[in-house]
């Protein structure tokens, strides 16, 4: 099987060399061939140079796209270039890598997604986060989303949800809304338990009134999706992945 | 009927030939922008649509007021306001789908040049020159 890391980068120099360092550490996985590509989203800092050096693909956007972009740009190169399934990893280190066993043990549903909530170990995020995760929660079981985590960066995407997202995937803060997206596309979703750490460096890109911000238009973006999805099939028919 | 005195109250005066001088001097700047390539024609003719018919309104009261009062409008003002608020809603929600359009396309255009810029950097990064095998 061939597998792509994608990992979505902005400002990430600190943590980058770090987390390609622990990627080529992997012990070998039996019939697995991981190949990683760092997006770099526009960044200002040396993003891109600390990829190459370390020895990973660059895709370099010439412009800031946010993170919905930048894995949108990942998830298009593993369609094109016939990967099996592609993993999303944040650039800041937050995803260990060594819990990457997990999610391919996992695989078999369209989207697997890292959960850090069901067993507690590992970095659990602040309160305020776990509560808007909470509401994400509800708001997704509504359109028949049952996750613990919605808000996980750390998620393995099979062939044919690389096709469903090569051709769309949200860009403002997308992990609740694709999820929406998988669902009304009849795609299947599973979740599997891994470890967290806290950021290794960089900020995040949710903070004060962006939080608020966040959960309004999540909210609003999962309903759409769900809506837009469901009312316009042939849009996101999502052809046999083997045709 | 006669419409009340009150339809007219924007016909007496200059103020209409002020406004209809306005509406053309932004219709000229319009032009302006047009002919130094800083806008395009095609995008323009909504909002000079919305001109004319603004600027026909001021010089025309009377048919203005005619038409004001057909819709029971009970000030001619009242009416002048109403259709520009509407016009200049239209205009806007027809800018908002341009720059929605507008911004897909660069996000698509960025991704696309990203993978053909990885490519490329590939096909050009220097082949490792062959091991040499012991005889």
């Amino acid at each position: 099987m061939r597998l792509l890391l994608v990992i979505p980068a902005f400002n990430e120099q600190a943590s980058l060399g770090g987390l390609l360092t622990e990627i080529k550490a992997l012990p070998p996985i039996a019939g697995v061939s991981i190949d990683a590509v760092v997006v770099d989203d526009g960044s200002s800092d040396r993003t891109q140079e600390v990829a190459r050096a370390n020895g990973a693909r660059v895709l370099r956007l010439c412009r800031n796209l946010g993170i919905g972009g930048a894995v949108q740009a990942g998830i298009q190169l593993a369609h094109r270039e016939g990967f099996d399934a592609a993993v999303q990893m944040d650039g800041d280190g937050q995803h260990p890598p060594g819990q990457l066993q997990r999610l391919l043990d996992a695989q078999g549903p369209d989207l697997v997604v890292g959960t850090r909530y069901r067993t507690g170990a590992g970095f659990q995020s602040t309160l305020l986060r776990r509560l808007g995760s909470g509401w994400l929660r509800a708001i997704l079981r509504m359109v028949g989303v049952r996750v613990s985590d919605p808000t996980s960066g750390f998620r393995l995407y099979g062939p044919r949800a690389l096709r469903l997202f090569s051709d769309s995937y949200p860009y403002d803060f997308p992990e609740p809304e694709s999820l929406a997206m998988t669902r009304a596309a009849g795609l299947t979703i599973s979740e599997v338990s891994v470890e967290m750490r806290e950021r290794q460096g960089g900020r995040s890109s949710i903070s004060g009134y962006t939080s608020v911000y966040y959960m309004f238009k999540v909210t609003l973006a999962v309903m759409l999706a769900y809506l837009r999805t469901n009312r316009r099939p042939r849009d996101v028919e999502v052809p046999d992945a083997t045709g | 009927m006669p419409p009340d005195e009150e339809y007219w109250r924007l016909s007496d005066g200059v103020g209409n030939w002020v406004f209809a001088g306005v509406c053309l001097v932004i219709a000229l700047v319009l032009f302006r922008l047009i002919v130094r390539e800083r806008i395009t024609l095609q995008g323009s003719m909504s909002y000079l649509a919305f001109l004319v018919v603004l600027g026909a309104m001021a010089v025309f009261p009377d048919a203005t007021g005619y038409v004001a009062h057909k819709l029971g409008f009970s000030t001619l003002a009242n009416f002048f306001f109403c259709t520009a608020i509407a016009a200049l809603s239209i205009l806007h929600l027809r800018s908002l789908i341009t720059l929605s359009k507008l911004q897909l396309r660069s996000v698509a255009l960025t991704q696309e040049l990203a993978i053909m810029q990885e490519k490329l950097d590939r096909v050009a990064q220097p082949t490792p020159p062959p091991t040499e095998k012991s005889s």
